[in-house]
């Protein structure tokens, strides 16, 4: 029986610092590190175009033509990077959001963060005295900012809503229930009162994808990225120990409110930045760390390796949109995969009640 | 001048946001004592618990942790030096017996060494005093309901706090389990001095296993002492509604509640004085 087979730990001591690990985890990890590696050089070295090798080496290396630059950084190495910065981040911010609510129900995708920083984008892409200023770059600047702010905006009225005299992790899926439908609608109504080229860039924006990305794009994804690398190593076992429910939590000497806070607004901030690189992108903050927490069976949704996970999801799902015939976002295919998660973690729901 | 009691509440107020459903309770507790907390549903006795450990801020009053009032001190501070286990904790899935008494170890621990050889050896102390040792690397959602209890309070323990505070251990347990966890929480007073906080719902056992009763009802203290004194069927009619007798075990003179079964034995007439067993007027005590 696996479930009886002692799990195995490292344990590391250098100076001050002393770390206790299940060896499943630290092999997973380097693994995973390893997958994504391997899917990034993947998605450089090959692709629709042919280019030999030593054309896409010699790009790298800061030479080639100005038509080989093309393909090689910004058809080829931006979205993949694009897609394993707003993987990484969407993972990340789930299994955080997963964690403090203990509810696997609780993505901020489910939860209409990413919706309402959506709707926020397309209220600037249809707003007319904007909309000249954005163009029809999905990643240009302003939609940044304007992602985050509506993100950030969202999660706030999902919080001042859901408050009473502490956190509750069942009343803030539900109120962010109301949320994402209200932000679904809100922008259904605004596409239907925009003319038809402001209608087009936002419903392509609005679909989720990686292609069109430029490098310069993901400067603030990658910043924000390394910030929540910090703050989850350093809140890794308050977050653990919430996981154990608030009572218990503070007894162990973790502040809930605070951390849940923190934990919260990072989480936001990661899923706005990465709705503003791509766009939607539904259930990949959902099923990422619901895949990692199994795969390496930690106790909890990890945020860490599920935002490897979600970085696998997103940089495979991206290769295969890009392979198939016809342009296919990327934002099309991860409820492929999330959806039927969904519904598999619903059964086994099910039976454990009822059994 | 009496000495600092390790814990002590001052005319404390609490609730919540219905009106005060503590209405100014006194407490001290230390030296190494059992206290155990009793009374009828709704009186107050596991909100007490709460507030004593800060997982609920009183309206009024305050507690003192050696002296020094809870709010001033830090989370941290005070998970040193009290340790609190709620009533029915849930581990999540696969978490294994060891990786939850590791936690209690968190106070003590600075956020960049989370492992050391120290920490390891007190959290196999912990499991080794509550016999879950063999038990280390089980899932929690594994374990039966007792050896479930007795991982929680192993990762009290490995708190290594002055303090324990136990909200209905025994709760769901099978007589002979809630026996197990009250001979170790005995053996935890003798073995390690620390004082213990329990509030328990069966009276019998609380009468066995404590070195002082605290007695509520509707929010306030009605009596507070060593079991033998502060026990009397009055008080039990008139705290809990109950009928029952008490006298001292014959066996080890412990104080000893048994009920009286107000319906007849054997086609027998009813027992007591002519009280008919729909006559619930003295249980409307359970109530308020």
């Amino acid at each position: 029986m696996t479930a009886s087979t002692p799990p195995r730990s490292w344990q590391l001591r250098v100076g001050p610092i002393g770390l206790r690990v299940r060896r499943r985890l630290v092999i997973g990890a380097l693994t995973a590190v390893l997958v994504l590696l391997g899917l990034l050089a993947l998605a450089v070295f090959t692709g629709t175009l042919a280019m030999p090798v030593d054309r896409v080496v010699a790009v790298l290396s800061g030479g080639g033509t100005r038509v080989e630059r093309l393909v090689v950084i910004d058809n080829r190495l931006a979205p993949a990077l694009a897609a394993l910065l707003v993987g990484f981040a969407l993972g990340c911010a789930g299994g955080l959001t997963q964690s403090i609510t203990r509810n696997p129900i609780a993505s901020p995708d489910i939860l209409g963060v990413t919706s309402g920083a959506g709707a926020f984008a397309v209220l600037l892409i249809t707003t007319p005295a904007v909309a000249g200023l954005v163009g029809d770059n999905p990643a240009s600047s302003l939609l940044t900012p304007a992602a985050i702010v509506g993100g950030l905006l969202t999660a706030g009225i999902i919080l001042a809503l859901s408050w009473r005299t502490g956190f509750d992790g069942v009343r803030v899926v539900l109120v962010g229930l109301a949320v994402n439908a209200l932000a679904l609608a809100g922008t259904a109504w605004m596409l239907t009162r925009t003319d038809l080229l402001n209608a087009q860039v936002a419903v392509r924006w609005l679909s989720g994808s990686v292609n069109g990305v430029k490098i310069g794009d993901l400067w603030l994804l990658a910043g924000i990225s390394a910030l929540a690398l910090f703050v989850c190593i350093r809140l890794g076992r308050d977050v653990g120990a919430l996981r154990l429910g608030r009572d218990v939590a503070a007894t162990v000497g973790t502040v809930p409110g605070r951390v849940e806070l923190v934990a919260l607004a990072v989480a936001v901030i990661l899923t706005s930045a990465s709705t503003a690189v791509a766009g939607p992108i539904a259930f990949v903050a959902f099923v990422a760390p619901q895949i990692a927490m199994r795969l390496f069976r930690t106790a909890g949704p990890p945020p860490l390796v599920g935002g490897l996970a979600g970085a696998g999801v997103m940089m495979i799902a991206a290769q295969v949109a890009d392979r198939l015939p016809g342009t296919l976002p990327v934002g099309v295919l991860t409820p492929l995969i999330g959806a039927p998660y969904l519904l598999f973690l619903m059964r086994s729901y099910v039976r454990k009640t009822s059994g | 001048m009496a000495e600092t009691p390790p814990l002590q509440a001052i005319d404390i107020r609490a609730g919540y946001g219905h009106g005060d459903v503590l209405k100014g309770v006194d407490l001290r507790v230390g030296g190494g004592k059992i206290t155990t907390i009793i009374g009828p549903n709704g009186c107050g006795k596991s909100t007490l618990l709460k507030v004593l450990s800060r997982l609920l801020r009183p309206t009024a009053g305050s507690v003192l942790l050696s002296g020094s009032p809870l709010e001033q001190l830090r989370t941290r501070e005070i998970a040193r030096s009290l340790a609190v286990l709620p009533q029915l904790p849930v581990a999540p899935d696969g978490m294994t017996v060891a990786e939850l008494v590791r936690r209690g170890r968190q106070p003590h621990q600075p956020w960049y060494r989370q492992w050391s050889e120290q920490d390891e050896r007190i959290t196999a102390d912990a499991m080794r005093d509550t016999q879950v040792a063999e038990l280390a690397d089980t899932a929690v959602d594994r374990l039966s309901g007792g050896q479930r209890q007795r991982a929680w309070i192993a990762m009290s323990l490995a708190q290594q706090t002055e303090l324990l505070l136990l909200d209905e251990p025994t709760t769901h347990l099978d007589m002979a389990h809630a026996v197990d966890v009250l001979e170790l929480v005995t053996t935890l007073r003798d073995v390690t001095g620390r004082t213990i906080v329990v509030v328990l719902h069966d009276l019998g056992l609380a009468a066995r296993y404590s070195d002082d009763l605290v007695v509520m009802k509707a929010g306030s203290i009605v009596a507070q002492g060593p079991p033998a004194e502060v026990l009397s069927e009055e008080l039990l009619l008139e705290v809990f509604g109950l009928r029952a007798h008490l006298f001292d075990d014959p066996f080890d003179g412990l104080p000893t509640v048994i009920p009286v079964r107000r319906t007849g034995i054997g086609g027998a007439a009813p027992a007591g004085d002519g009280r008919g067993p729909l006559d619930v007027r003295d249980r409307s005590a359970t109530w308020s």
